[in-house]
């Protein structure tokens, strides 16, 4: 009661490439599997607020939405749990743009989001700071939720997309690290 | 009025060229109250302004930085289709797309039935090529159906300001689906 914070709809977008299957630091049993307990966690926080919407998409060379934004939780939380790895490729930029377009239904009163969880590999599809461009037109923030520490490639691409889009990069070295970030985009 | 621009930024675009026509399409549609959107395409299309946004397409497709790979239009076309589809407002409106391409390389996938799919939802294509003449793989990519004059070449001296004047005016008489 008496909650001020504007409404939001938040796309979690999250990296099933090859690469996501890999175990560093305590991400265990991988980098995915701490991706989308984190995701879940946020999820579940996020849709305390009734009003408040989320939608996944999931990207390797393609980038997929695998709902709609929506208040089911349960919905959510059982397509998070089916996720799998993908295929060779990484294209954050697709998810970027993928994203977005399922905010294109949403007010400009909500506060828009996309969370991309990655390790930060970026070898396919569109150049990422083209499409953080779009997300910004679009008044949507984009927070580069990277699990471990990116490549040097990696880091350049982020960085360039910094430059041209409404962007934050939250860089989570433990499984403590991750949960704190995502949660600190959701509230 | 909804009007889509589906405008190449690859490497072998002129860019200048482009923008001056964007400009001019920004210019003509403002003074009569047309909804604008920007798709960019090379090898993968990517909207950059989506139609109820900014009317500022003309800095957008100034800002968007050169994309990879052989240009693809077609794919350019179907990722303003959509856009159309999600925006299309309750009443009917005119619609159409005009597409920039400077045709230096022949696209992987060709046109065929594009034109034809547009015009049966009621969507008007114009299309510019940012050359003075047809490449000869021209035909090849292109409808056979659809007729040759309705594509504008940009030679030397051609009156950007003309072009895009008489376009629109076309597309004001566009039947509303």
């Amino acid at each position: 009661m008496g909650d001020k914070r504007s409404l939001q709809d938040v796309v979690f977008a999250i990296d099933v490439s090859i690469s996501m299957k890999k175990q560093v630091a305590d991400f265990i049993p991988s980098k995915l599997d701490a991706a989308k307990e984190a995701t879940a966690i946020a999820i579940d926080r996020l849709l305390s607020a009734p009003l408040n919407r989320a939608g996944l998409v999931v990207f390797y060379e393609h980038a997929l939405p695998l709902t709609p934004l929506t208040n089911d939780k349960k919905m959510l939380l059982r397509t998070l749990g089916s996720i799998d790895y993908g295929l060779q490729g990484s294209a954050p930029g697709e998810a970027v743009v993928a994203s977005t377009k399922m905010l294109r239904k949403s007010p400009d009163s909500r506060s828009k989001k996309i969370v991309l969880l990655t390790d930060g590999d970026s070898n396919a599809g569109v150049r990422l700071d083209a499409a953080t461009i779009y997300a910004k037109n679009m008044k949507a923030t984009v927070y580069f939720i990277t699990i471990g520490r990116p490549n040097q490639r990696g880091v350049e691409v982020i960085k360039a997309a910094m430059e041209r889009g409404r962007c934050l990069w939250l860089e989570s070295n433990s499984k403590r690290d991750l949960l704190s970030n995502i949660i600190k985009v959701v509230e | 009025m909804d009007i889509i621009v589906v405008a190449e930024k690859s490497r072998g675009v002129n860019l200048r060229l482009s923008q001056s026509i964007i400009e001019e399409v920004k210019h003509e549609s403002d003074a009569i109250g047309a909804r604008l959107g920007l798709v960019v395409y090379s090898r993968r299309p990517l909207p950059l302004v989506d139609l109820p946004g900014s009317n500022h397409i003309d800095d957008e497709y100034d800002s968007c930085p050169i994309l990879d790979g052989r240009p693809e239009p077609v794919l350019g076309i179907l990722e303003a289709y959509e856009m159309l589809q999600d925006y299309k407002p309750v009443l009917p409106t005119t619609n159409a797309i005009i597409l920039l391409w400077s045709a230096t390389v022949r696209p992987r996938i060709p046109f065929k039935g594009v034109f034809k799919a547009l015009h049966n939802h009621g969507i008007a294509a114009k299309v510019i090529i940012l050359r003075p003449s047809a490449p000869k793989w021209l035909p090849r990519v292109l409808d056979s159906g659809y007729e040759a004059d309705k594509i504008r070449f940009i030679r030397k001296n051609t009156n950007i300001h003309k072009l895009v004047t008489t376009l629109i005016k076309e597309i004001q008489n566009q039947k509303t689906l």
